[in-house]
């Protein structure tokens, strides 16, 4: 009983189609990875599925409702939630609140004084807390990334998209951004993973999507997609293959 | 809305206090500058209005719309409908916050700039109907309404204005403070984020136009009841945008981050406008439009050199050195820890 | 009812529609230029083609000189102007957001309109308009409505004027490079246009246009430092009617608001007239905000 069913989505912007006929199963308590090429339509995918635009046809089913034209602020009540490849804080907010508003808003409606519990404990979690009077400006790029992964978990959604999460991070940054993913995954959340770099997802992810053109290319365990023909040819390269 | 110098409790205090001295001086100075004082509490409400929507992200050229439909209720009510003066005073400006329903709720679908020049357009309209002669036996057209005198004591009219302002102020506050303030920046900076974690931006800024309809609505009661007792159809901002521009003025120089900066803004600037404008009409038959050149190009000096406001460049300056201060703290407290190892 | 038929009302209301719009699509077609190439709004564009007039109508009634051709120093000093503002308050503002640009334009509009009401007032009180000699002269139409050789004019020369800018923005070096940078100013400036210099030169034209606007406008009709809102307000409404940055578009959109002033004013009065073009303007804000044509 899959929890996301994306069938049959495509969109178009002007002459280029970004999303050609995407299919895509999710079920509860997964981790999938979706990894391919730039232009391949991933944040395209995130952005539909989330309803930051309509599809021009296909369906979007989430929990078993139709959502394929419900407004985002109804779908992020349903259970959504996601991450932006790049950071979109809230800048007039301190740290504390950027967390703490999308608590009050999210799946569930809190009043301030919740909110902000919440927001101090996932603050610590990522381990952002000494930074939670602060503004958003004041932020480096990994912190912001931090920000970003707090606010999507305060929403206490049923399922997490997050988009490039790892991007720009190393040592130790990386390592404890993946642990609190791999604690959520544990804890039970979905989380659909949007990624760039195989590397990162292989030991993560039970179940990887490549998507190519704005399809699915291939699907499988890590290992099975690394040494899948049509995956090593486009997009993954010889080397892959030899791991 | 970035600005956190003291607790809620001390800035409305700091608020009251200041209106306070405002009234007391200006009652003490003499009739002229209490009505200055009158003319302050009416455009700080209005500006209220006016920086609510800006920082919903909405930027109205055309707030004189509510203003206007604010007078002309009242005056209506009052008159042709012999409702008591006072309770017109809170009951017209109803018809200004159905008017921001309607206002907001085409003005949520747009675009940035698109808003400003829906509302801005919406004043010539208004203008238009007031003085048609399909509605001339309420709006007396062009010529104009005289309203009855308000039915307080006249000793009593400054600290009246002062209440509803502070009252004004006290909603701001409270909105700042509870859920929808946060829903409300979070639409400022970001409406699609805001969207993604659950806010209907939509609904939140029609409401908010609904808001500001009625504070907008009141300030222009308050105008005809306790300052000028007449109405006239140039109130719509049309064709002169003065009534549109004068709350974007105070909340921008003063501030219009902060209730405190438009505060600051309007009692600045208000007074100074005043005078500035009466000394040079008196000089000369068009004084007054000189006046209002300088005050243009202060507005546009301004909005180049200081975007926050003069209370958000004070605001800034105060939070770097806060934030200095911490981040001083923390690399004491690491250092100390890493030797103690 | 019935009076809608009378062919001399007909063809006069058809007339001032055809007048209107000529007017609207040269004010409407500099603000759209200059929107869709360098991103800004302006609302101090109606104030520049009042400001136009007065200076051709300075030319007329000072120096004597024929309406027509005193259009030349409006267009020179409405340009000049417009540059002046463009490099000094507009260009440095462009990174403030759009709503600071537009709040900077308005203010900009506060100082032209009072500016010169400070210099028109006293002398003129309510309004003038640009006399000219060929006043009261013109073709005699069926129905005895009379087309002045003025209004023949203005026609004329506002279609003869879109074609040369048509020719300027589709069949010159420039006007293709204008073009380019309104579709895409990241591409443009990486092919090597000069970003800076078209810039400018949109401006001129934009504010050139506004000028010859207003000259014509002003020999029709009675203008004061206020009208220029109003202006303002219609050429928006153009604008937005017609697709943001598509010159076709305010075409189109200018013929429905010229003609739509034009019939509601003669049968509903100047009020309604000036009202119902806001009406359109609200209508299309609710139901199709990016206008009939997309930009281009």
């Amino acid at each position: 009983m899959s929890m996301l069913e994306v069938s049959g989505v495509v969109k178009r912007f002007g002459g280029l189609t970004a999303l050609n006929g995407v299919e895509l199963s999710v079920r509860g308590g997964e981790l999938v990875g979706i990894i391919g090429p730039n232009g391949a339509g991933k944040t395209t995918l995130v952005n539909v599925v989330m309803g930051v635009y309509y599809p021009d046809s296909g369906r979007i089913t989430f929990d078993g409702h139709d959502i394929t034209r419900m407004p985002p602020h109804r779908r992020a009540k349903m259970g959504l939630s996601r991450t932006y490849q790049v950071p979109r804080p809230f800048n007039d907010l301190k740290v504390i609140d950027n967390v703490a508003v999308a608590a009050m808003y999210g799946s569930k409606d809190l009043p301030v004084g919740e909110a902000r519990e919440i927001a101090e404990n996932l603050l610590r979690r990522v381990r952002l807390a000494e930074r939670a009077e602060d503004y958003p400006e004041s932020l480096s790029v990994v912190e912001l990334r931090k920000l970003e992964l707090a606010r999507a978990l305060a929403q206490e959604a049923k399922l997490v998209f997050l988009d490039e999460v790892s991007a720009g991070l190393v040592g130790e940054d990386l390592r404890e951004v993946l642990s609190v993913v791999r604690e959520l995954h544990e804890g039970g959340m979905t989380i659909v993973m949007i990624e760039h770099v195989m590397k990162v997802i292989f030991n993560l992810a039970e179940r990887i999507v490549v998507m190519m053109n704005g399809q699915k290319l291939a699907e499988g365990t890590p290992s099975e997609v690394s040494s899948d023909a049509r995956v090593v040819e486009s997009y993954l390269g010889r080397r892959w293959s030899e791991v | 809305m970035k600005l956190d110098l003291g607790s809620t409790f001390i800035r409305a205090i700091a608020v009251a206090v200041v209106l306070a001295i405002v009234a007391a001086a200006s009652t003490i100075m003499g009739t002229y500058p209490t009505l200055i004082a009158i003319t302050i509490m009416v455009f700080f409400v209005y500006s209220l209005s006016w920086s609510l929507l800006a920082n919903t992200g909405m930027v109205s050229l055309g707030q004189a719309l509510f203003f206007a439909l604010g007078a002309y209720a009242y005056g209506i009510f009052a008159i042709s409908y012999g409702m008591n003066p006072i309770a017109a005073l809170f009951v017209g400006p109803v018809m200004g916050a159905l008017a921001g329903l309607a206002v907001g709720f085409i003005s949520a679908r747009l675009r940035d700039w698109y808003v400003g020049i829906f509302t801005f357009a919406l004043t010539p309209a208004g203008y238009a109907l007031a003085v048609s002669s399909q509605l001339q036996p309420w709006t007396a057209g062009a010529v104009g309404l005289a309203t009855p005198r308000f039915p307080l004591g006249s000793s009593l009219w400054l600290p009246f204005a002062t209440v509803l302002a502070f009252a004004a102020y006290l909603v701001i506050m409270i909105i700042k403070k509870r859920r929808i303030g946060y829903a409300l920046s979070a639409i400022n900076n970001d409406e699609t984020a805001a969207g993604t974690v659950g806010i209907n931006a939509r609904l939140y800024k029609t409401i908010v136009f609904g808001i500001s309809g009625y504070m907008a609505a009141l300030a222009g009661a308050m105008f005809v009841a306790l300052y000028t007792s007449y109405i006239a159809p140039d109130y719509f901002g049309y064709p002169d945008i003065s009534y549109s521009v004068w709350p974007i003025f105070y909340s921008m120089i003063g501030g219009m981050g902060s209730p405190e900066g438009v505060l600051l803004g309007t009692v600045l600037l208000d007074p100074l406008e005043t005078a500035i404008r009466s000394w040079l009409s008196g000089i000369s038959v068009v004084g007054g439009n000189l006046a209002l050149v300088i005050f243009g190009l202060l507005l546009v000096v301004v909005l180049l050199k200081a975007p926050k406001g003069i209370y958000g460049y004070v605001a800034k300056y105060v939070e770097s050195r806060k934030a200095r201060a911490r981040r001083a703290a923390e690399a004491g407290t690491k250092a100390e820890v890493s030797t103690g190892q | 009812m019935a009076a809608f038929l009378i062919p001399s009302y007909l063809i006069s209301t058809t007339l001032y529609g055809l007048l209107f719009t000529s007017i609207y699509l040269l004010l409407a077609t500099g603000l759209t230029l200059i929107f869709g190439t360098l991103k800004l709004v302006n609302f101090a564009h109606g104030d520049l083609m009042v400001l136009g007039a007065f200076v051709a109508f300075l030319f007329v009634t000072l120096e004597g000189w024929s309406p027509y051709l005193a259009m030349v120093p409006a267009i020179l000093v409405i340009a000049g102007i417009g540059v002046l503002i463009y490099r000094f308050t507009l260009r440095p503002a462009v990174k403030a957001g759009p709503v600071n640009m537009i709040l900077l334009t308005i203010g900009i509009s506060y100082i032209l309109e009072n500016a010169l009401a400070y210099y028109f007032l006293p002398v003129y009180r309510t309004g003038v308009e640009i006399p000219s000699p060929l006043r009261g002269t013109g073709i005699l139409l069926p129905s005895n409505v009379l087309l002045t050789y003025d209004e023949f004019l203005t026609i004329v020369i506002s279609w003869a004027i879109m074609g040369v800018l048509y020719y300027w923005l589709f069949r010159t070096r420039q006007g293709i490079a204008i073009r380019a940078l309104s579709q895409n100013p990241v591409g443009a400036s990486i092919s090597g246009i000069d970003v800076n210099r078209l810039s400018y030169l949109t401006f001129i034209v934009g504010s050139a246009l506004a000028a010859i606007a207003g000259t014509l406008y002003g020999i029709m009709f009675t203008f004061n430092p206020f009208s220029g809102i109003l202006l303002t307000l219609m050429a928006f409404a153009v604008m937005i009617l017609g697709g943001v940055g598509s010159i076709p578009g305010t075409m189109v959109g200018s013929i429905i608001i010229g003609f739509a002033t034009s019939f509601v004013s003669y049968y509903m009065g100047q009020t309604w007239g000036e009202a119902i073009a806001f009406i359109i303007l609200a209508v299309i804000l609710l139901v199709r905000p990016s206008g009939i044509f997309r930009g281009g």
